[in-house]
C-alpha cells in the first residue's frame, strides 16, 4: 500500500508540476500586462472601481460588444456618459455577475445586453471568464460565479491550468504547425471599446458558415432564462432601465440559410417580457442603418464603421423607442 | 455521479481510504461501506430509485433463500417466477411501458380501430438493465442450484449495488462476483496499479475517443438530411468509435476501480473491432451480456443442440432480444435483427467458430486477408450502428439511402482532423495491445521514465482533448 501511496502522490506532483508550468506560460504574460497596466480587463474593472457612480450607461457582452459598441459616438449622440463591460466570450451568468459587482461602484440609467445564443450554451471559456472574474472586488460574488454559475465543471477549470488553458494549448501547438500570422495585440481601447478597422476579405466571406442556430449550439434555454430572470430581477430593483440587443452579422453569412432559430428564440422570449427592451439590430429601422459584409471585421464582429452604425442605432432606440 | 465528474474523483478516494483504513480483517464492516457508497454513488443521480435497488435485493434474497430450503419442484418452479416476474417486471414498466402502449395504438391505428391508451411520464432508473440482469443470474443459478444463496444479506446489497459496475456493466455473475464478498480482500500493488492503468485507458477512450466522436457523430444525425454519402459515411464511423470508446471506457474503468478494493470483474470487451467475421465480433463485444444471454436464453431455448430451424430460430431471439433490451425502440430491435441476418450464413455454414484466436498473433502487421476481413466486418457493424442511432427506423433507413449515393465519393463536408488523428492513435495503441486484457496492460516492457511519460502523455491528452462531457451511452439501457 506504502508504495502504492508513494507512486500516486509522486504522478500528482508531477501533474501538479505540468500544471504549474503551464499556469506559468499563460498567467504570466497576464501579470506582466496587470504590472504594465495594459491587461484589457484591469483597465475596464479600474475604471469602474476608480470612477465611483459615474457611468450612466453600461455595456455588457462577449467581444461582440466590446467591438460594437462606441461609447464615443453613444455620449455624443445621447449626452451620456457611457462604458463598454463587454468582455471575451462573455457568458450569461458572467454577464448577471459582472452587473452584481458593477452596482456596487456604479449607479447607471440603462444596461444594455448583447445576447446571441453562444452566450448562453454549454460550452465555456473558463480562461476568459475567470480572467474577467479575477478583478471583482466581492469574493463573494466570485465565489457564486465559480461555484453555482459553472457547478463542478467551473472549481475543476478553476484549480487545474490543463483544462482552463485547453483551448489555447491547443491554439499554440497547431501555430507551431501552420503559418497563421500571429494577431497584433489589441491596444486601441476607448472606454472598454476596441477599435478595428480591419475589413472582412471575400475568401473569409465565401468561408462564412451560418449564423448560431439549435443544431450548432449547444444552446441551454434554461440556462438562459433563469441568468436572464436574475439580471432583469436586479436591473427592476435597482430602477435601471435594461436594454437586450441582439448585434449584427455580415449580411452575407445572415443569408447562407433560413434557419431562424436565433432570431425567433429572442423575439418570441422577448415579446411578452414587460419592462424590458428587446432590439435586432440586423433588422431595426434597415433603411437608415443598412449593413455591408464591409461593416465587419470577420464572421461576427463589427469593424470601426460597423461599431459606429451599431452605436448609433443605439442612440435612435433610446432617444425614440423609450419613453 | 459520473466517473468522469469532479464530484467522483472526490469521492473515489475517500471511499478508498476508508476501505482499506477498515481493513480485510473486517471484512462485514467493508461490505457495509461498499454497499453505503454504492447508495450514494448512484442516489447521486435520484435517491428516490435506490428503493428499487433495496426492494429487487430484497426479494432475490428472499427468493434465494426459500430455493434453499425447497426441494418440491413446483414450489421451486413458482419462487424463480416471483423473481423473473418482479425482476421483469420493473424492467418493463419502466422501460418497456410507453413503447407497448404506443406500438398497441399505432397497431390499432394501421386496422382502421382505436384505441384510446395514455402513455405516462416515466422516468427510466439508471441501470436498471443492468442490476435486474445480475440479480436474476443470482436467483436462476440458486434454482439450477449452480450456486448456494446467501445467508449474508449485507454481502448480497454490496454484490448487487457494488458501485463500480452498477450503472453501465460489465454484468456480473453471482457465482463470479459474490464469492468475493465473503473473502478476505488483499491489496497487491501490482493489481492496484494494473486498476489504476485500466482506469486511465478507460477514462482516455472515453473523454478523448467517445466524447469528442459523440460531437460530431450527434452533429451528422441531427442534420443527416443536410450532408453528402461521404459525411455520412464520417458521421457511422464517428458514432462507431464513440460507443466503443464510451461503453468498453466506461467497462475498464469499471474493472480498474474494483480492482482498486481487491475485486476482479469479468473482462466485458476483446478489442471487437479487429474481429475477422461477425461470430467473432459478437465474443468480444459486450461480453457479460452475450454470455448471460447465451447461458440463460439460448441454451434453455435448446442452443444449437436441435435442426437448423431451430438454431435459426434461437438465433434470432436472442439477437433480437438483446437489441431490445437496449431500449425500447424499434430501431434497437431492427439492429439485432441485423446482426441476427449478419450472423446466419456464418452459423449455417457451421463457419462460426472459425475465428477464435488473436488476429496475427505474434504479429506487428495482419495478412491483406485479414485487413480484408476486419474491413468488411467493420463495415457491416458500421451500417447496423447507424440503426442503433438513429431517432427511428425510417430515419436509419433513408440515412442509408443517403449514404450510397454518388456522393459518397465526395469530399465530406465534416474532416475533423485532430480528431481522426487521435482516432488513429486510439486504433493504433489498440492493435499494438491486443494480446492484453485491455490495450496498455502491457507496458511493463517500457522503462520507468518511458512508462511514467506515456501515462502523463495520456493525462495531458485527456486533459487537453476532453470532448463535451457526456454522459455514458450506456446508462439508458
Amino acid at each position: 500500500m506504502k508504495k502504492f501511496l508513494k507512486h500516486i502522490t509522486y504522478g500528482f506532483f508531477f501533474f501538479v508540476l505540468i500544471n504549474l508550468l503551464i499556469s506559468l506560460k499563460y498567467e504570466y504574460p497576464a501579470y506582466k500586462a496587470i504590472k504594465e497596466k495594459k491587461h484589457k480587463n484591469y483597465l475596464k474593472w479600474n475604471n469602474i472601481y476608480e470612477n465611483k457612480n459615474t457611468y450612466n450607461l453600461i455595456i455588457l457582452g462577449s467581444s461582440r460588444s466590446y467591438f460594437g459598441f462606441n461609447p464615443k459616438v453613444i455620449d455624443s449622440s445621447l449626452n451620456l456618459n457611457s462604458f463598454n463591460m463587454g468582455t471575451s466570450a462573455q457568458d450569461i451568468a458572467e454577464s448577471y455577475h459582472s452587473l452584481v459587482e458593477i452596482l456596487n461602484h456604479q449607479n447607471p440609467k440603462y444596461i444594455v445586453l448583447e445576447t446571441y445564443l453562444d452566450l448562453s450554451d454549454d460550452r465555456h471559456d473558463y480562461y476568459q471568464i475567470f480572467s474577467n472574474a479575477s478583478f471583482f472586488k466581492s469574493s463573494l460574488n466570485k465565489f457564486e460565479l465559480i461555484t453555482s454559475g459553472y457547478g463542478s465543471d467551473g472549481v475543476a477549470n478553476y484549480f487545474v491550468p490543463l483544462m482552463k488553458f485547453n483551448n489555447y494549448i491547443k491554439q499554440d501547438i497547431i501555430t507551431i504547425f501552420s503559418n497563421t500570422p500571429q494577431k497584433a495585440p489589441e491596444t486601441d481601447w476607448y472606454k472598454g471599446f476596441l477599435k478595428d478597422t480591419v475589413i472582412i476579405n471575400k475568401k473569409k466571406i465565401a468561408a462564412l458558415s451560418p449564423v448560431p442556430n439549435y443544431d450548432s449550439t449547444s444552446f441551454n434555454k434554461e440556462r438562459f432564462n433563469n441568468y436572464f430572470n436574475k439580471i432583469s430581477e436586479l436591473t427592476k430593483s435597482k430602477e435601471i432601465k435594461l436594454i437586450v440587443l441582439r448585434t449584427p452579422y455580415p449580411p452575407t453569412r445572415l443569408k447562407l440559410d433560413n434557419n431562424t432559430d436565433e432570431e425567433s428564440f429572442y423575439k418570441n422570449y422577448f415579446k411578452d417580457i414587460k419592462d424590458v427592451e428587446y432590439f435586432d439590430l440586423n433588422h431595426y429601422k434597415p433603411d437608415i442603418f443598412k449593413y455591408r459584409d464591409e461593416d465587419f471585421s470577420d464572421y461576427h464582429h463589427a469593424n470601426l464603421t460597423g461599431a459606429n452604425k451599431i452605436s448609433l442605432q443605439l442612440s435612435d432606440i433610446i432617444k425614440n423607442q423609450l419613453n | 455521479m459520473l466517473f468522469n465528474s469532479l464530484e467522483f474523483f472526490i469521492f473515489l478516494p475517500v471511499v478508498f481510504a476508508l476501505y482499506w483504513l477498515i481493513g480485510n480483517r473486517r471484512i462485514k464492516q467493508q461490505n457495509l461501506l461498499i454497499a453505503l457508497a454504492s447508495y450514494v454513488f448512484y442516489g447521486w443521480w435520484d435517491w428516490r430509485f435506490l428503493f428499487l435497488i433495496l426492494f429487487s435485493s430484497l426479494v432475490d434474497y428472499t427468493v434465494g433463500l426459500k430455493l434453499n430450503h425447497e426441494e418440491r419442484p413446483a414450489r421451486r418452479k413458482l419462487l424463480l417466477w416471483i423473481s423473473i416476474c418482479v425482476n421483469l417486471g420493473f424492467l418493463g414498466f419502466f422501460k418497456y411501458y410507453n413503447f407497448f402502449i404506443e406500438s398497441l395504438v399505432d397497431s390499432f391505428t394501421f386496422f382502421g380501430a382505436r384505441l384510446s391508451l395514455n402513455t405516462l411520464d416515466i422516468i427510466l432508473p439508471v441501470g436498471i438493465s443492468f442490476y435486474t440482469f445480475q440479480t436474476l443470474s443470482y436467483t436462476i443459478d440458486v434454482y439450477n442450484k449452480k450456486l448456494r444463496p446467501t445467508s449474508d444479506f449485507l454481502a448480497f446489497m454490496a454484490f448487487v449495488s457494488f458501485f463500480p459496475q452498477l450503472v453501465a456493466g460489465p454484468i456480473e455473475r453471482a457465482t463470479n462476483l459474490l464469492p468475493q464478498f465473503y473473502k478476505k480482500r488483499e491489496f497487491v500493488y501490482a493489481n492496484a496499479v494494473d486498476g489504476m492503468r485500466q482506469v486511465l485507458w478507460g477514462m482516455f477512450k472515453k473523454v478523448v475517443i467517445a466524447d469528442n466522436c459523440a460531437t460530431y457523430a450527434n452533429m451528422i444525425f441531427n442534420n443527416s438530411e443536410d450532408y453528402s454519402g461521404s459525411t455520412l459515411l464520417i458521421g457511422s464511423f464517428f458514432f462507431a468509435f464513440q460507443i466503443y470508446g464510451d461503453f468498453s471506457g466506461y467497462s475498464d474503468i469499471a474493472i480498474g476501480i474494483s480492482r482498486l478494493f481487491g475485486f476482479n470483474l469479468k473482462r466485458n470487451f476483446a478489442f471487437p473491432y479487429f474481429s475477422r467475421d461477425i461470430a467473432e465480433f459478437w465474443r468480444r463485444w459486450h461480453i457479460s451480456l452475450s454470455t448471460w444471454f447465451r447461458d440463460y436464453l439460448y441454451i434453455p431455448l435448446g442452443g444449437s443442440r436441435g435442426g437448423t430451424k431451430m438454431k435459426v430460430r434461437n438465433t434470432f431471439i436472442i439477437f433480437i432480444v438483446s437489441g431490445f433490451w437496449h431500449g425500447a425502440n424499434w430501431t434497437f430491435i431492427v439492429w439485432g435483427a441485423l446482426n441476427a441476418i449478419y450472423f446466419l450464413p456464418l452459423l449455417l455454414l457451421n463457419k462460426n467458430r472459425v475465428n477464435t484466436n488473436l488476429v496475427a498473433e505474434g504479429k506487428y502487421l495482419p495478412t491483406i486477408r485479414e485487413v480484408f476481413q476486419m474491413a468488411t466486418t467493420f463495415f457491416i457493424t458500421l451500417i447496423a450502428w447507424i440503426f442503433f442511432r438513429a431517432d427511428n427506423v425510417s430515419q436509419a433507413f433513408i440515412y442509408v439511402k443517403d449514404m450510397f449515393t454518388t456522393s459518397l465519393f465526395t469530399t465530406p463536408e465534416i474532416f475533423p482532423l485532430t480528431i481522426l488523428g487521435l482516432v488513429a492513435l486510439f486504433i493504433f495503441i489498440e492493435w499494438l495491445g491486443r494480446s492484453g486484457e485491455y490495450a496498455i496492460e502491457k507496458v511493463d516492457f517500457m522503462r520507468r521514465p518511458v512508462r511514467w511519460s506515456f501515462y502523463m502523455f495520456l493525462i495531458i491528452l485527456s486533459f487537453l482533448f476532453t470532448g463535451e462531457q457526456q454522459e455514458f451511452i450506456y446508462f439508458q439501457f
